[in-house]
């Protein structure tokens, strides 16, 4: 129910669907896969009962730890009243699943565990104690911890092509297909992509098609860009962001300098994500308003330098 | 088997009747827009396998 709304989540294919629990679940890891043996006539009864053996077709698991999370959303009888019974549904999704993608995203985008100076979204500061109590990113590192442990490229370079080309050798098994690969960018980055005039964009299809420099580039390189407001649109050289004013424990961080911006490429299988227990709905009735009491749970795990994966992630932080 | 879980059901069916609508007709629609979704989805993975 969640995911066929999600931007992100469609575009990702470590999709475990949903595993009924809320606690954890170890799965095998959706798109690694090892290689047949080669074929001989089985004669002994050995060849059948060890499936231990180089019989099977191997592949490697991670742990999906599920966090819970809760919101409240209250809805008039007004507006309620206006819409047709037809669109109810669609009322009610982008209430509650509109609020349960940005989560997400900021979940699998922000997430980080730690309660050190060292946690990226509290760079060099005291992370405040109220941060491990309720912010909706930690409980797992999501893809911006794990792209600035593989290591981040052109930190005092301006941006040009280069530096997006640059992130390629970063998930150097993975570059073949370029379907395979997503980019994901702050606002600020897809900004200076789009409208970056080194790349040629085709205006006109089919026989009247011509190329054009400095147009809207959806695909650079040829890899589809997602965009999100979930991803800080600024940052420091390595990636990290030093956030500014109070705590915001829903998720969203603001960089203090704007000196920096951030972009991500990664394999589409590098976040491995299921839903737990059935999204619980309890409705509470007012005179005039209802309130939606939502619990979900989701958890992943970034398939990255383990379960025999090489660099799934890559990031590039050149200035802003 | 329905597609829309009853934890969602019975927050529509709560919705519809605050607002004065008729609960079934809400319902239908949305297990008819949760079968449409599914449908595409079949089709978009059968035209990856074929």
């Amino acid at each position: 129910m969640i995911s066929r709304q999600s931007e992100l989540l469609s575009k990702l294919r470590g999709n475990h669907g949903q595993i009924d629990t809320a606690d954890s679940a170890r799965v095998n890891v959706l798109g690694e896969a090892d290689y047949f043996d080669s074929g001989y006539e089985r004669t002994g009864v050995q060849n059948f009962i060890d499936i231990s053996n180089n019989n099977a077709v191997r592949t490697d698991q991670l742990l999906i730890n599920m966090k819970k999370f809760t919101t409240q959303i209250a809805i008039s009888v007004e507006e309620l009243s206006r819409v047709t019974e037809t669109n109810m549904l669609a009322l009610i999704e982008q209430k509650i699943v509109a609020a349960a993608n940005k989560t997400i995203e900021s979940y699998i985008i922000n997430g980080d565990t730690d309660a050190t100076a060292t946690n990226i979204n509290y760079a060099g500061q005291v992370v405040p104690t109220t941060y491990h109590e309720n912010a909706s990113t930690v409980g797992n590192n999501g893809i911006r911890k794990i792209a600035i442990a593989n290591g981040v490229t052109n930190g005092a370079a301006a941006y040009s092509r280069g530096v997006v080309q640059d992130m390629f050798t970063g998930v150097v098994n993975y570059v073949n297909n370029p379907n395979d690969l997503l980019f994901l960018l702050s606002n600020t980055f897809a900004n200076k992509v789009r409208f970056d005039s080194n790349y040629s964009t085709q205006n006109v299809f089919g026989g009247n098609a011509t190329n054009t420099r400095g147009g809207f580039v959806l695909a650079p390189e040829g890899v589809e860009a997602y965009s999100t407001q979930e991803m800080p649109a600024f940052c420091e050289a390595d990636g990290t962001v030093i956030s500014a004013g109070a705590l915001d424990a829903r998720g969203k961080f603001t960089q203090t300098s704007t000196t920096n911006i951030q972009g991500i490429l990664m394999h589409r299988n590098a976040v491995q994500y299921a839903f737990g227990k059935s999204m619980n709905i309890v409705t509470h009735e007012y005179s005039d308003a209802i309130l939606w009491d939502v619990t979900m749970f989701f958890g992943f795990d970034i398939a990255n330098e383990k379960a025999g994966l090489d660099k799934t992630i890559s990031m590039a932080c050149p200035l802003a | 088997m329905s597609l829309v879980d009853q934890s969602f059901k019975t927050a529509l069916t709560k919705a519809a009747k605050v607002a004065g609508k008729d609960a079934g007709k809400v319902l239908e629609a949305a297990e008819k827009s949760f079968t449409e979704e599914k449908n595409l989805r079949q089709k978009a993975q059968n035209e990856i396998m074929s």
